[in-house]
């Protein structure tokens, strides 16, 4: 009792007796991917793990100490991501070559190094949200790519808990980052169509961490070329690749609060290269690893267990014309809705899967076929102007008339039709 | 002794007794009492205190007052004339010494100032709703003359021989011959006229409206742009701003052929599903050339980066730039005047709202103090801004890229109570999703903006309600049309969050803040009573007074207390902070029971009803009313109902 005494008084007055200090990214320190050159070539390098990688965090203030590489030990590495408060890195990677890639969570200083969540794909990316979940990309194997290239992928969230909900139902989804606002920025791949070349490109798409309320952000109708890998930049804006066709990367900088261009060539000059690679290393990633301001939270309002989502878009007429919409599946059509006199309609569809439109006119000829696949979540309502909504416009103050009706259950066909 | 033991005994069969009472006879009774009073049919989960526990009407009580600099106005002597409202005070600043002189009272709460011809400082006095001219060296007072209700903006015309008087209370203008001492003119404006402009020949004189005018809830809302004869005050146009509202700035280019006007540019009418893109507001400056007065309503946000709350405005001539506070994320925003004329011209005013365009004429975004509203520039070698930072209690000066030359303290210094931080955290646009609006931007002033939204928690297009106002809400809990948040920190927390904000819920500190500022807002003062307004009908008062307390029909026979307007709206809140159903279910309403509204202000709360669809008082029981349902009201005939609607207005 009596040496227990003192021992308790320590542990209260140091917090705790056996826990350790919590380290915290310095500023200015960033966290750096690197492999042998030969590993992975000169070409672009976006995503995915990389054989006898290093992912290494480096403080310029102690350039002469040896760097923890977090990775140490695993097969393969990809690309890292850190929390907000400069203390959590999350990452693909191998344990093995066996193995496929799944998601790890280490210390910033590389202690408390787990797996934190498996799926049947390969993790390929990932990103922290300001919850604490990490949300990640991955492949789908038992779903169709666009090409064999380019496999299905998806974006998935993982909880504390190591529960693992799926929350991007359309194209294969890459490169997740967390914006200052909450949400996740992704590129998603949609396939050929007005102002897209075939066979289709990557377009920036934003979605709340529930998978609620995705929405192109940048490149629908842009430039030609795949926009990959957005990264907010800590002074503001989101930086991202564009991959030409047969030209090489670019880096672009979006910068909505500026009064340039919104999209330009960044033209910030590429920091220095680590002095402690290896010779013949290449850089394929860096991440500000140092505290940032914490992104805006989000609530949820959706409603897990139900089996639609409402659906109302205020005008989905094309220049004026159409009278219905036809609401589809991969497996088929759903039903058609009419269309109001204001362009509105309203319907309940079903959740968790790729939904497409086509406009129709008062004959039933499409006059318009969708080619760009969105979801809704269970319990979602989503308000859009329709098929060709631009992101940077906002609808006129007009209560759609469709909103005032009963809306049109087309929830229930998704059962006919198959999953 | 033998009594005390046998004490819990008799505690257990006076609990039986009870229990057995409840089951056999009370509830029955209970559920009589309560129909005879309110005509209700349920009990459902209220108690005894609902009725009969007197409520106090008084709010929470602030700490001492902060100065809080609202208007600004350079003099001829230098100096800067800041009103602080809450604190009757007007303070100069010297900004070439960069410090304040003390403050000197003022019989009322300034309000705005302006400058005369002659170098006379003139300010409105809201609250006792005068203009004086004071002296511009010693800020004693010369004069005062009686305008209309809470005056705010003003400024001179026709080379100082008029005044002109924006009477946020009462929806009209004064027009003074300030050499003559005497208001010339009183002239109807919109709902709440609030900042005035002269045209730099003093020929014309625009007067922005700071509410929509009261009009169908399914229309799009629309606030005036007044134009008057600078002379005669003669209304030359009345411009409507669609879908425009919560102007309090308002300003001439400088060869005077266009006004343009800071607004949040609302979508009440879209169900409030995403924050993101402006699709709940945006804010824009309003482009009205007067040759052709239809607004070009520019973004002053670009895309992913709003600017909420847009208020005070400066038009820089000599540099061409113009400058507009952002007072819910503290910020000024630089734009380029050519540019922006241009923007205007080359704008088609039907076209979508394309936030890209900000990206043409905007120049600079600097951050600034806490919830800046008036702007001045300053003369001299080095041109300055001057802006108000409200909530911070100082004036900073500017230089034109943005840089801070000085930031002076104003008034004297209070302690920071949780009031005030309540005050910071209804002004702040950063509890929002991208920081896209604040508290205030629906409640301006804590009141309402008296506009119906749909929210979609409870589905798209169904239950749409009239947004409340939060002046004088202490103690009348339940909130919410539908009664269902006891508490206002209910109302304010995590669903609010959900369906609204989209962002994370107010730390828990900050909600106590936000609620204690709420429970400090008083009720709007009446419209109508004795001294308020010129000619009010004291009898009519009285004789409606007599109605509403009334518990007989004019022919004698009785009504039923379910039927008499004090069962419901007992004094001294006006109400019984029950729901109650009279009638008014729509198609689209969920239930029929609404939360009886509370009746202090209710004059300056229009529209009515719980969707607003009564646009005056006297709508409540004509175009919306159905028989007696909304109380007994079949026999008063009009004179009767005038009488009514006049003592309401007074309470």
């Amino acid at each position: 009792m009596r040496t227990a005494l003192p021992l308790l008084a320590l542990t209260v007055l140091t917090g705790s007796g056996c826990r350790e200090p919590v380290a915290v990214a310095p500023a200015g320190a960033e966290l750096v991917l690197a492999a042998p050159a030969a590993a992975v070539g000169a070409g672009p390098w976006l995503d995915g793990v990389v054989a006898g990688a290093r992912l290494l965090l480096l403080d310029p203030a102690r350039p002469d100490e040896p760097p923890v590489d977090l990775a140490g030990g695993l097969a393969a590495v990809g690309p890292p991501a850190i929390d907000s408060a400069g203390r959590r890195v999350v990452f693909p990677a191998r344990a093995t070559a066996e193995d496929r890639a799944a998601l790890w969570e280490c210390a910033v200083d590389g202690r408390g190094r787990r797996l934190l969540a498996e799926v049947p794909g390969e993790v390929l990316g990932a990103t922290l949200l300001p919850d604490g979940r990490a949300a990640f990309a991955a492949t789908v194997p038992d779903e169709a790519g666009p090409s064999r290239d380019l496999p299905a992928s998806a974006l998935f969230t993982v909880a504390a808990d190591g529960g693992i909900e799926r929350i991007t139902f359309a194209g294969p989804a890459r490169d997740p980052a967390t914006l200052p606002d909450g949400r996740i920025v992704y590129a998603q791949w949609l396939p050929a169509a007005e102002g897209r070349p075939a066979p289709g490109s990557f377009v920036l798409f934003t979605v709340h961490p529930d998978g609620s309320g995705a929405a192109p952000l940048h490149g629908m109708h842009g430039e030609p070329g795949r926009a990959r890998r957005p990264r907010p930049r800590p002074e503001g804006g989101l930086e991202h690749l564009l991959l030409p066709p047969g030209g090489p990367p670019e880096t672009r900088l979006v910068d909505w609060g500026s009064p340039r261009a919104a999209c330009s060539p960044a033209r910030s000059a590429a920091p220095p290269r680590p002095t402690v690679l290896p010779a013949g290393w290449r850089v394929l990633d860096r991440v500000p690893a140092g505290p940032r301001p914490r992104p805006q939270g989000h609530l949820s309002s959706l409603r897990p267990g139900t089996a639609f989502g409402r659906l109302l878009a205020i005008d989905a007429r094309r220049d004026g014309r159409g009278a219905s919409v036809r609401l589809r599946t991969s497996d088929g059509v759903l039903g058609t809705v009419p269309l109001q006199a204001d362009g509105s309609f309203f319907a309940l569809v079903p959740v968790d899967r790729p939904l497409w439109l086509d406009l129709l006119d008062r004959t039933g000829a499409v006059l318009e076929t969708g080619r760009s696949p969105f979801w809704l979540r269970p319990g979602e309502n989503r308000i859009c102007v329709g098929c060709h909504e631009n992101p940077e416009t906002a609808p006129p103050n007009r209560r759609p008339a469709a909103a005032l009706l009963e809306p049109l259950d087309l929830s229930a066909a998704a059962a006919e039709v198959g999953r | 002794m033998s009594i005390l033991r046998r004490l819990p005994l008799l505690a257990a069969a006076a609990a039986v007794f009870l229990v057995g009472f409840w089951f056999l006879a009370g509830h029955r009774l209970l559920l009589r009492h309560i129909s005879r009073a309110t005509g209700r049919q349920e009990v459902e989960v209220i108690g005894c205190w609902n009725c009969h526990l007197p409520r106090s009407r008084t709010e929470l009580r602030r700490g001492r007052p902060h100065p809080e600099p609202r208007a600004l106005a350079p003099l001829p002597n230098g100096l800067l004339a800041v009103a602080c409202g809450p604190t009757r005070e007007i303070v100069l600043v010297d900004p070439a010494a960069g410090r304040a002189q003390p403050p000197v009272p003022v019989p009322g709460d300034p309000a705005g100032l302006a400058v005369a011809p002659d170098g006379g400082l003139w300010a409105t006095l809201a609250g006792p709703g005068l203009v004086v001219e004071l002296d511009p060296a010693t800020l004693t007072e010369r004069r005062r003359l009686q305008v209309g209700l809470r005056p705010a903006g003003l400024a001179f015309a026709a080379g100082g021989e008029r005044l002109f008087v924006a009477n946020a209370g009462d929806g009209t203008v004064s027009v003074l011959d300030p050499a003559a001492g005497r208001e010339l003119a009183r002239v109807e404006a919109g709902r709440e006229p609030f900042a005035v402009a002269a045209s730099p020949d003093g020929a014309r004189v625009a007067v922005v409206s700071r509410m929509a005018s009261v009009g169908r809830p399914d229309r799009i809302p629309t606030s005036e742009l007044t134009l008057l004869d600078g002379r005669s005050g003669r209304v030359e146009a009345r411009i409507p701003l669609p879908s425009c509202h919560l102007s309090e700035g308002l300003a001439f280019t400088p060869d005077g052929s266009r006004l343009l006007v800071p607004a949040v540019r609302v979508r009440n009418l879209l169900p409030i599903v995403q924050v993101a893109r402006g699709w709940v507001m945006s804010s824009v400056l309003a482009v009205v050339p007067l040759a052709d007065p239809t607004p070009r309503l520019l973004p002053l946000g670009g895309p992913e980066t709003p600017f909420p709350d847009p208020g005070g405005i400066a038009v820089d001539a000599a540099g061409r730039r113009v400058f507009i506070a952002g007072g819910g994320g503290d910020e000024i925003e630089v734009l380029d005047l050519e540019a922006l004329l241009a923007a205007a011209d080359a704008l088609d005013p039907a076209a979508p709202e394309d936030f890209s365009l900000n990206r043409h004429f905007l120049r600079r975004r600097f951050a600034c103090g806490d919830n800046p509203r008036g702007l001045a520039l300053l003369a001299g070698a080095e041109p300055l801004l001057a802006v108000a930072e409200r909530l911070d209690d100082t004036v900073a000066l500017f230089r034109p890229d943005g840089s801070l030359a000085e930031r002076i303290p104003v008034g004297r210094p209070v302690r920071e109570d949780p009031v005030h931080r309540g005050d910071r955290v209804f002004h702040d646009a950063g509890y929002a999703f991208q920081g896209a609006f604040s508290c205030r931007s629906c409640h301006p002033g804590g009141h309402t903006d008296g506009l119906v939204y749909d929210f979609d928690i409870d589905g798209i297009g169904r239950n749409m309600v009239l947004n409340r106002s939060l002046r004088g809400v202490a103690g009348t809990a339940p909130f919410k049309w539908n009664g269902k948040n006891p508490t206002l920190q209910r109302q304010c927390g995590p669903r609010f969050a959900m369906v609204l904000t989209r962002a994370d819920p107010f730390p828990e500190d900050r909600l106590e803040d936000l609620v204690a500022f709420i429970q400090s807002l008083p009720p709007p003062p009446p419209l109508a009573g004795a001294g308020r307004v010129a000619g009010i009908d004291t009898g009519a008062v009285a004789r409606g007074e007599a109605i509403f307390f009334r518990d007989r029909r004019r022919d004698g026979s009785p009504i039923p207390p379910s039927g008499r307007c004090v069962t419901c709206h007992p004094p001294p809140h006006y109400s019984r902070f029950q729901k109650a159903d009279v009638g008014t279910r729509s198609p689209w309403d969920g239930s029929g029971e609404f939360d009886i509204p509370h009746l202090t202000g209710i004059g300056s709360k229009a529209p009515y009803l719980h969707d607003g669809r009564a646009r005056t008082l006297e709508e409540i029981w004509t175009a919306e009313g159905v028989g007696d349902s909304h109380g007994a009201v079949t026999d008063l005939g009009k004179t009767g109902l005038n009488d009514l609607v006049q003592f309401l207005r007074t309470r």
